[in-house]
């Protein structure tokens, strides 16, 4: 069974469509990204998953089920932090824990342990009795993301889960997700922007825009269906690379051309290496190095993104 | 233990750390005390007390009703200005269980000040 399926999902909001024909499938124990840029309709579809919207048309379904209100036994096996991080101000992190622990009925006898492990984690252990209002938003997203684990759940439904949070603590994160589905099984929903996190966690991913899924594969799958051979060149002096770059643009089998200082990246539209090395040496211009390059998922998503603006 | 229960003892808590919260609490607690006193030291003697005494029975009653939705409509007012409504909806707590709590709670409250 799949841990999330989503089947012909659409929603509008006053007639406005907002999302249209969205199907995908999260296996178990699978780091899934969900990608897209802002109100491309990210986080309307990780409300619907969760069943705080109710989609226009067609269904989503968690371990097989509807998340609706009634269903809490499928809400108990759903760990989720969402934009805010579902924290009370008042109350100290230890007490915030405390009383997630008890709504989902975490027994007694586990719970203290689970509290100290995860303020552990979140490197609070120290501040425990501090109120929460007084944290930083790094802190606070932390500790909102031990909460939404302080249950052990199936799955784990993350919306940006790194903002707000240093390069260390990034890591940190990155490295918990992982753990979580190597050693224990664990669905993890990543709903974010930043692309090299997907790229260095997830097995498989989505790109949305506009509403619609653009793009949904491994992550592989992904960097190979949309790739062109990409030519990192490396020019003699800065002169030399802005003539190359005019030469390139130019050039028909030439589908992207950027240039950096002495370096020029092209990324050709089935033209081999050898063909652009010719043109260069041909117009006397003096190349240091040129390298294939392998095409990042960022690459690859500004790629798709470019497409659609030409399209439209 | 009850989820309701554990929402609503969050809440009490909250009340009751609550200084704003808390004075108009003993604010109407000593109030109604004072204007009882009269009531009570002339009991016997005057039928105009009397009928007095019934009203403040009633306007204690609607005012603690009316001061138990206020209280229930800040807590729902804060959970959702802080979007924790959306964190709570995703337990296993249903919307109407968070409802009741909210309401159930502040009612309580008003029965404490009562006694």
């Amino acid at each position: 069974m799949n841990a999330v399926e989503i089947q012909g999902m659409a929603k509008s909001f006053n007639g406005a469509p907002v999302l249209d024909e969205i199907n995908f499938k999260v296996r178990k124990g699978e780091i899934f990204g969900y990608l897209g840029p802002n109100g491309s309709g990210k986080t309307t579809t990780l409300r619907i998953m969760l069943g705080l919207l109710k989609p226009t048309s067609g269904k989503a379904l968690i371990f097989g089920e509807e998340p609706d209100d009634s269903n809490s036994d499928l809400r108990s096996r759903i760990g989720v932090l969402l934009e805010n991080n579902g924290l009370y101000e008042r109350l100290s992190a230890y007490q915030n824990l405390l009383y997630y622990a008890r709504l989902y009925g975490v027994p007694e006898s586990d719970r203290v342990e689970k509290i100290e492990r995860l303020l552990e984690f979140a490197g609070l252990s120290d501040r425990r009795n501090e109120k929460t209002g007084r944290f930083s938003t790094g802190m606070k997203r932390k500790l909102g993301l031990a909460r939404a684990m302080i249950h052990d759940p199936e799955i784990l439904f993350l919306d940006e889960p790194t903002s707000g949070l240093d390069p260390e603590s990034r890591m940190l994160v990155r490295d918990l997700i992982l753990r979580l589905s190597e050693n224990e099984g664990m669905t993890v929903f990543l709903n974010t922007h930043d692309l090299s996190e997907v790229e260095k966690v997830c097995s498989n991913a989505a790109i949305l825009e506009g509403g619609r899924i653009r793009a949904c594969d491994t992550i592989v799958g992904l960097r190979k269906s949309h790739d062109k051979p990409v030519l990192e060149i490396t020019l003699v002096d800065t002169g030399y690379a802005e003539q190359t770059l005019d030469l390139l643009t130019s050039q028909d089998h030439v589908y992207d051309c950027e240039r950096d200082d002495r370096r020029v990246t092209v990324a050709l539209n089935g033209e081999s290496p050898s063909t652009v090395l010719g043109m260069l040496v041909t117009n006397g211009i003096a190349v240091e190095e040129m390298k294939n390059v392998t095409k990042s998922l960022e690459a690859v998503y500004l790629d798709i993104m470019k497409r659609r603006r030409e399209y439209k | 233990m009850n989820t309701i229960l554990i929402v609503a003892e969050k809440e009490m808590n909250g009340i009751i750390r609550t200084r704003s919260q808390m004075l108009v609490g003993i604010f109407f607690a000593l109030w109604f005390s004072v204007m009882t006193v009269p009531v009570i030291m002339t009991a016997e003697e005057s039928a105009v007390f009397d009928q007095f005494n019934n009203l403040l029975f009633y306007f204690v009653l609607m005012l603690g009703i009316f001061t138990a939705y206020l209280f229930s409509g800040k807590v729902f007012f804060n959970e959702k200005r802080e979007g924790i409504i959306e964190t709570l909806l995703c337990t296993p707590l249903s919307l109407r269980q968070i409802h009741r709590c909210s309401v159930k709670v502040p009612l309580n409250h008003h029965h404490l000040y009562i006694q």
